[in-house]
């Protein structure tokens, strides 16, 4: 997908653990990290919500548009 | 989901009796064709085939009691599709593709059986009337709305079996929707 989550890179900024995180938003362990991993099929405005206002960031910085790049590497 | 479970259970119990009982029944009224009562017996031969017409002996109906096992397998096998698919449903398993091709594979099974139900009818009345003397041999088929009901059941079950994989289809995108 030309879509990339760099969840774990804001994570590693917030000095914030994956469990932490899951329990705060309210999602499971296993979710976060299919989300984590890229595969997911899509993102709920909340759970996005969420994350933004626990890990202080823009959606922006979770989510980010590589285009072909991904493909070509 | 419990009441799935439950009601999946007991029909998977039904479905293994019926899939056990089947062949044995068929051995049985062809067994015991003569004290049968006419009602039952008269289903057992071709509708244009008249009782006065057939030969029954101990060679014309075992080999009767065989070519209607064509058709039993067919039962067996779709009662055997049953069985799993309600064992899937028991366990929670309820939109997979596994499912999705048991629904396909049943919808073909009521094909091949309305298919083996006319060749059956064949191979029945060439065997109970093959001892006749020539020219009082028959070879008959007939062909009645209930047959195309049968068909018509296939497609239908397909149809699900289709709409079940559209159905798969959006719980995983549901599943990998955080």
């Amino acid at each position: 997908m030309a879509l990339v989550v760099n969840l774990d890179v804001m994570l590693a900024k917030r000095k914030m653990r994956s469990n932490q995180l899951a329990q705060l938003i309210g999602i499971t362990e296993q979710n976060l990290s299919i989300l984590k991993n890229g595969k997911v099929r899509a993102i709920r405005f909340t759970t996005l919500e969420a994350i933004c206002k626990h890990l202080d960031c823009q959606p922006g910085d979770i989510l980010e548009y590589v285009g072909d790049r991904l493909e070509q590497e | 989901m419990n009441k799935i479970r439950s009601i999946s259970r007991k029909l998977r119990v039904a479905f293994i009796i019926a899939l056990i009982i089947t062949p044995l029944l068929n051995i049985l009224v062809w067994m015991f064709y003569d004290r049968l009562p006419d009602e039952i017996s008269m289903t057992l031969i071709p509708h244009s085939l008249n009782l006065n017409q057939i030969n029954i002996n101990p060679l014309t109906k075992t080999l009767a009691c065989l070519a209607a096992m064509l058709q039993v397998g067919v039962i067996m096998y779709a009662l055997n599709l049953l069985i799993k698919l309600f064992k899937n449903y028991e366990q929670n398993q309820i939109f997979t593709t596994t499912n999705v091709t048991y629904y396909r594979r049943l919808g073909y099974s009521v094909f091949l059986y309305v298919i083996c139900d006319k060749i059956v009818e064949i191979l029945t009345s060439i065997i109970l009337t093959f001892q006749n003397p020539v020219g009082h041999r028959v070879m008959a088929v007939k062909f009645s709305g209930a047959d195309l009901v049968g068909l018509g059941t296939g497609v239908v079950i397909i149809l699900i079996a289709w709409i079940m994989n559209e159905g798969h289809r959006l719980q995983e995108e549901q599943s990998l929707t955080i």
